[in-house]
């Protein structure tokens, strides 16, 4: 149980004139109380005979609600005291309740008002993200990162991961609302964090490295190289060189990505992945049920991106990308999908709808379907090779001329093709120009971020002190460094030394040029004990002190001029080493001298001066290997100072607060509404390009962007933060079920599925325009192997992905009995009626139930007899002043009761093994046997869950609070909702429409 | 008698040997008493989240003062008899279960924190402010296989919780030359920025509503209060950290190991002064003790005998701790004020919910050092309408540190009958 004195939405009480009313109550207080705290004893220090009763004052409130509790507690006036008649209490409790309430409301109304509003989390994050244009799967809406995991379960948090704000607290929120803008909090930690993740995005946005030399890579014939996966898989691949044989779904085996790949992909950016598959035996199933095909549908080819660093191909990071049907012709197909892949990341592909994997195993199969191929195994001790050999040699018997002869799929090949358009990449080119460090481009470069962050135009006064705070560093240009080497030759030698010969008195084997001008000891053509000499010219742009760096495997150094700058020699693995020497402008000789002992070998070179960007001297470039990005304090002065200028105007405020004038919002307000509404996110382009014309008030306008911004990705955002809002997912994972039965809960990850379910559903909805009442009950819903198998006791589903599965089963449909709400609504230990009850008064039909007087102890739980949570809750009724908010709030909290703590269905309790009593009756006399007739009760109170879901949007969209002169506004919306049949589409236009909405 | 310590040989008795620069730790005792200068106090709180199993904590009501049974699960606080106070009847007022658990070093919940002036700012953070740039660390905020969800800054915002490993590296291990120059840089360029947006944001106020430029203020206050904290922070970035040759503690696998390694941690923060107020939220995982389940779970125990056993033990290992935690402060001098470093240092157990069955009644509290007079069980009126509120207790405290305050949190004035000596 709670307490409420915050409770959300209070529509129906009146803010009425305080104070005049209580003096109602004076009799009663002066018959019962004043002889004890009045003129002449003033009993715990309290007097009431002079108690003010203006309510606004929190000395007040505190005592006239101490007041109401011992009355509702029936504590005062004490026992030996003349008892006051109930007929008395009554009238002065109902009064004093309702004004405390309203003197609750009335002390956190923001009159109507939203309030500068900071930005919170999830939308500074996708802030950063769009306006420096960048990519990476840590930004999406989905993210494991908008939440703190803990996956070991141990409680120690994961906070790694690249989301710059994963340092970041909670926002502050009221009744899961995380964007109220009286409510959140701005303090010197969350500024220290803002700074600090301002920094990290404007390192992770700046590029100063040469173009990564990314080139096509393609994996045909085998993506996996050696054994690994199943083992008929396997044998499969030892027969047929050109092609992965895939025969199962991925649930236990059978995600299948590149060998090569396993770290990542290594270099960031966009990809077209292609596939090439066919699709084998459809209707072929040698082995009866083993291999049949429950499913009807076409072979399905998911492609998923997952985090080799964070959990693998089958960790949280998982991401489906694409589903494609292969036609089972035996025919080759091609299938492309183009995606950002960050460094760590990797393509896997899977087959969706394969059978379970659980029972293939070769040996198995043969003694069943052919056990006269079956050999027995030979002994470990006898003949060590075939008795490892044998269940691989058994797998093979299986296969007919070398093919699998059940269903299965082929994945003949898979490329990864770069898709690098410019370089630097538009995140850095918008924040330097091209680095010439003149004033006049500085002015222009900060002049265009800052109206992009600002979101409005800006005048040249606001922005000149971030304009100073650059200029009055050193501003130099950044000299354009050109990486390579002119008329590079290079010498090979031939030997064993373990320290650097002196190889001008040796012969060389071979020699030649270098025209690309960089360092490649492949050029020596041999793998180990050779040594090779490159000799050419660089050129400094510019007078100054250059840094040289260089990492080998093993001995090398760097001469310029013929003076050591870098020296590494002697065995050992690539570390780097920094030379410094001072060069004028021009050319200069450059000698590199380096010697291979046994492989692996390498060698890796560059060369930087303060003011320029680094070059890369070798084939392989040091930066791109280590992928590290240079320290603040190592960058070039001018690209430093203007990170500086960009860091103050993404701390003030004008950036991290949505500022609106009081009255109807300007063009550029709307857009930023409009934005952070469906986006969660600045205004795009196009936004600010229509607010600058004048166009966003017109309505018509409104309808075509809300229908452009509902169909872009970052939607996303809408669905995921509405949804949880509305819905009180917030609750969910902060009482996760675990140990026992539970396991699986942790185990499989099910938590963020449970989420996805809840979303997909709502998406799915607002995508079709779907009738509102959708969300009290369907006939469908979506589900994945894990849900089925674990939640829903189906063994037919098959695969990650979730997808729209027809129910038979009318208790299951709609989105208020999914598992992600039932284990939002329990504890991960109990169920409760007064919980879920509660959750629907306050959340679906939008009538908060008072908040419980604060001494009320919780039940008792003394659980060893056959007590059930009916029975207590049945004799707590019994007390007068609990019985009145309970006959509210009961009813609809027992039809859930055949939900256990994470959704499934059970008859009866555990523990008590006591049979499951849903039978309720509702205030008006309504019985009400289950869930299927509490949903039909649910249907007949269309409108006022329409009105609900309409008054947390608006909540959601404007970020206030609503206030009780709203009504008007609210029922017009109702009102035109209605008229075409409560669709969730059109009401989230008709919220954007409203004068709420474009009104401050 | 008590003599002046060397730098070198401070701490060197129970492993830490450190070499201090002169600051006001190696300040003599002699001339700190003759000067009548206050002692320094420090704070820990030792809690969980779910509250304990109360007929095993608290002592019989009936036997109150110095006269009382030690009950199960505090049995291994015997030792310390004299020298500390379980409460009774102690609590801050509502109901609200788990909710109750963030409250417990403030008495007021975040959703009212509005109504106060201080909001619902933990005691710990409190201390943070008052003793400042005293010592590296304001606070040190520890998790051992738990969220730390005791701490709340002035302005509701949640201290998050570090592991002993990082606070060991934070307090002992000595930062690379690079990386204090790239923190000095970055303090200097942070303040530089801070400087520009406070100077450049003054324009926007006079445009505002009364209501938007109340949430601005809050702004300018932070943009202050950051600069504030750099340049305290900034002298720190120089200063040696006290060497110890206690090895980096290796996060075990039990929670026992944990807990009693993170003990061990809050000691040598206290003994180096590394920081005054320090809060610890301890937790369970899996297989610990040999128990097979979850906290949560257990504390739902519906007077079953299995998870009750296990709850006692668990909450005995806690309660364990703590006398571990006091064995281990009477063991070493108080290098800045004399006595011993118990003698300063006030413990305190608690948690918001008073016991897994959602009740936040009857709060277990449970203070030990810190100069107190103890040695009794006090036992305050039980009937609602003379109770006494735990924040009183928190005042006491924090009186008792040395601020000169006469309300904290949702407190009424200091605990009556409970005392400081001398």
């Amino acid at each position: 149980m709670k307490l409420r004195f915050l409770s959300l939405v209070f529509l129906c009480t009146p803010c009425g004139l305080l104070g005049s009313s209580l003096e109602k109550i004076k009799p009663f207080l002066e018959n019962h109380c004043y002889d004890c705290h009045g003129v002449k004893k003033q009993k715990g220090d309290l007097r009431f005979d002079t108690l003010g009763d203006d309510l606004t004052k929190i000395e007040n409130l505190e005592i006239w609600q101490g007041v109401l509790d011992q009355l509702n507690l029936g504590e005062m006036p004490p026992r030996k005291a003349p008892q006051p008649e109930p007929n008395d209490v009554k009238p002065v409790v109902e009064l004093l309740s309702g004004e405390l309430k309203a003197a609750y409301q009335k002390a956190r109304s923001t009159g109507g008002q939203t309030v500068l509003r900071r930005l919170n989390r999830h939308e500074l994050r996708n802030t950063l993200r769009d306006l420096f244009y960048l990519n990476g799967a840590h930004y999406s809406p989905d993210a494991a990162g908008s939440r703190l995991i803990d996956n070991n379960g141990n409680g120690s948090v994961e906070r790694t991961g690249k989301d710059p704000l994963r340092f970041f607290p909670e926002d502050e929120a009221e009744d899961g609302f995380f964007n109220l803008g009286d409510k959140l909090v701005m303090s010197d930690f969350l500024l220290k964090l803002t700074l600090n993740a301002v920094e990290e995005t404007l390192a992770e946005a700046t590029h100063l490295e040469p173009k990564p030399d990314v080139e096509r890579r393609s994996f045909s014939g085998h993506l996996i190289k050696g054994r690994g996966g199943h083992l008929i898989e396997t044998a499969s691949r030892e027969l047929n060189p050109d092609y992965d044989l895939m025969m199962t779904g991925y649930e236990v085996q059978g995600r299948l990505s590149p060998t090569d790949l396993r770290g990542g992909v290594g270099v960031p950016g966009r990809y077209r992945i292609t596939i090439k598959a066919s699709a084998h035996n459809q209707n072929q199933h040698p082995w009866e049920e083993i291999t049949k095909l429950e499913d009807p549908d076409p072979f399905q080819l998911c492609l998923n991106i997952a985090d080799t660093k964070n959990g693998g191909l089958a960790g949280v990071t998982s991401t489906p990308l694409a589903l494609w049907s292969v036609p089972s012709d035996g025919k080759l197909h091609s299938f492309s999908h183009e995606v950002w892949i960050d460094p760590t990341w990797t393509p896997w592909i899977g087959w969706e709808n394969g059978p379970n994997s659980r029972p293939f195993r070769g040996d198995g199969i043969l003694k069943k379907f052919h056990p006269e191929l079956l050999t027995k195994r030979p002994d470990k001790k006898v003949d060590k090779e075939a008795h490892e050999s044998w269940p691989i040699d058994m797998a093979k018997k299986l296969l007919v001329n070398g093919q699998y002869p059940g269903p299965h799929l082929r994945i003949h090949s898979l490329s990864l093709e770069p898709l690098i358009e410019t370089w630097p990449p538009k995140s850095h080119t918008q924040l330097y120009g091209k680095g010439l460090g003149q004033e006049v481009e500085i002015r222009r470069l900060l002049k265009s971020f800052a109206t992009r962050a600002f979101r409005r135009p800006v005048n040249e006064a606001e922005i000149e002190p971030f304009i100073q705070l650059v200029l009055r560093q050193q501003v130099d240009p950044v000299v354009e460094m050109s990486g390579g080497i002119q008329d590079l030759t290079y010498r090979v030698y031939e030997g064993k030394w373990s320290n650097l010969p002196k190889f001008d008195s040796l012969k060389p084997i071979a020699q030649g040029k270098l025209p690309r001008g960089y360092l490649d000891i492949k050029a020596a053509k041999r793998n180990e004990y050779f040594g090779v000499v490159f000799e050419g010219k660089i050129n400094a742009p510019k007078a100054g002190e250059y840094t040289f760096e260089m990492a080998s495997d093993d001995g090398a150094r760097i001469l310029i001029d013929g003076q050591k700058v870098v020296e590494h020699d002697g065995l050992h693995g690539q570390e780097l080493r920094k030379g410094k020497v001072k060069l004028e402008e021009g050319q200069h000789v450059i000698r590199v001298e380096y010697l291979a002992y046994g492989a692996p070998n390498g060698f890796r070179a560059g060369w930087t001066e303060p003011g320029s960007n680094h070059a890369k001297l070798s084939v392989e470039s040091l930066r791109q290997k280590n992928n590290r990005k240079p320290k603040k304090e190592t960058l070039p002065p001018l690209i430093g100072a203007m990170q500086d200028g960009y860091a103050a105007i993404l701390c003030s405020p004008q950036f991290l607060y949505l500022k609106e004038r009081p009255g109807p919002l300007d063009d550029f307000a709307i857009a930023s509404r409009l934005s952070y509404f469906l986006w969660s996110s600045m205004p795009d382009a196009r936004l600010l390009d229509l607010a600058k014309a004048g166009k966003l008030q017109d309505p018509a306008e409104l309808d075509r962007q809300i229908e452009r911004m509902l169909k872009d990705a970052k939607a996303a955002a809408f669905t995921r933060h509405f949804t949880s809002a509305w819905l009180r997912l917030d609750k969910l994972g902060k009482m996760p079920p675990s140990g026992g039965d539970f396991q699986f809960y942790k185990n499989l990850k099910v938590e963020p599925i449970l989420l996805k379910q809840v979303t997909t559903y709502f998406e799915e909805i607002l995508n079709t325009n779907g009738r509102i009442s959708e969300f009290i009950d369907s006939d469908y819903t979506y589900m994945n192997q894990v849900l089925g198998k674990w939640i829903y006791r189906r063994e037919d589903i098959r695969g990650s992905r979730l997808r729209k599965v027809k129910l038979d089963d009318p208790r299951r449909g709609g989105i208020f009995t999914q598992p992600g709400i039932m284990t939002a609504t329990a504890n991960g230990v109990d169920t409760s009626p007064v919980i879920r009850g509660t959750w629907v008064l306050e959340n679906i039909l939008g009538t908060p139930p008072s908040p419980p007087p604060p001494d009320i102890e919780p039940l008792p739980t003394d659980t060893r007899g056959a007590v059930t949570i009916r029975e207590r809750l049945d004799l707590h009724r019994k007390n007068e002043s609990c019985s009145s908010c309970h006959a509210k709030i009961d009813p609809m909290g027992f039809a859930f009761e055949n939900f256990d703590v994470v959704g499934r269905w059970r008859d009866r309790y555990r523990g008590v093994n006591e049979p499951i009593d849903t039978k309720s009756t509702t205030t008006n006399g309504k019985e009400i046997a289950d869930i299927v007739d509490f949903k039909k009760m649910l249907k007949e109170r269309e409108p006022q869950i329409v009105r609900c879901l309409t008054e947390k949007m608006l909540i959601y969209g404007t970020g206030r609070r609503l206030e009780t002169t709203d009504r008007g506004k609210i029922n017009r919306i109702i009102e035109e909702l209605d008229k075409k049949q409560n669709r969730l589409r059109d009401l989230v236009h008709l919220v954007v429409k409203s004068d709420l909405f474009l009104k401050k | 008698m008590r003599k002046m310590l060397d730098r070198r040989t401070l701490l060197r008795g129970t492993g830490v040997a450190m070499s201090l620069p002169l600051l006001e730790a190696m300040i003599p005792v002699g001339r700190a008493a003759t000067r009548n200068i206050k002692p320094v106090k420090r704070f820990v709180c030792l809690s969980n989240n779910y509250g304990v199993y109360q007929k095993a904590f608290f002592p019989d009501p009936t036997q109150t003062g110095k006269n009382y049974d030690i009950p199960e699960t505090l049995k291994a606080l015997k030792k310390h008899r004299e020298d500390f106070t379980v409460f009774q009847n102690l609590d801050h007022g509502f109901t609200g279960g788990h909710q109750g658990v963030p409250v417990l070093l403030s008495g007021v919940r975040p959703v009212l924190a509005h109504n106060y002036a201080e909001g619902n700012m933990s005691l710990d953070q409190k201390l943070a402010e008052h003793h400042g740039a005293a010592t590296r660390f304001s606070s040190l905020t520890l998790g051992c296989r738990e969220r730390n969800l005791l701490s709340f800054t002035r302005t509701g915002v949640q201290v998050p919780s570090i592991d002993l490993r990082a606070a060991y590296r934070a307090m002992f291990l000595e930062d690379s030359a690079e990386k204090k120059t790239s923190s000095a840089e970055k303090f200097k360029r942070h303040s530089s920025i801070l400087d520009v947006v406070q100077d450049q944001a003054k324009s926007l106020n006079k445009e505002l509503g009364k209501q938007d430029q109340e949430k601005l203020e809050e702004y300018f206050d932070s943009v202050r209060t950051l600069e504030k904290k750099i340049q305290q922070q900034e002298p720190w970035i120089n200063r040696p950290k006290p060497k110890t040759d206690v090895p980096e503690p290796n996060p075990g696998n039990g929670t026992a190991e944990q807990l009693k390694a993170t003990i061990e941690i809050i000691a040598l923060a206290i003994q180096t002064d590394s920081t005054r107020a320090i809060t610890l939220s301890s937790g369970f995982a899996n297989g610990d003790f040999g128990l097979n389940g979850g906290y949560h779970g257990f504390s739902h125990h519906g007077e079953r005998p299995d998870p009750v056993t296990a709850l006692k033990k668990i909450e005995g290992y806690q309660i364990q701790m703590m006398s571990y935690l006091i064995d281990l402060l009477k063991a070493q001098e108080d290098t800045i004020s004399g006595g011993t470093l118990f003698d300063h240092t006030s413990i305190l157990y608690g948690c918001g919910m008073a016991a897994g069955t959602h009740q936040t009644k009857n709060l277990p509290l449970v203070l030990a050092g810190g100069g107190f007079k103890h040695g009794e069980h006090k036992v305050y009126p039980d009937h609602d309408s003379n109770r006494v509120p735990a924040a009183n207790l928190l005042l006491s405290i924090l009186q008792n540190s040395g601020l000169e305050i006469d309300r904290f949190g949702s407190s009424t004035g200091a605990l009556g009958g409970f005392e400081s000596k001398a």
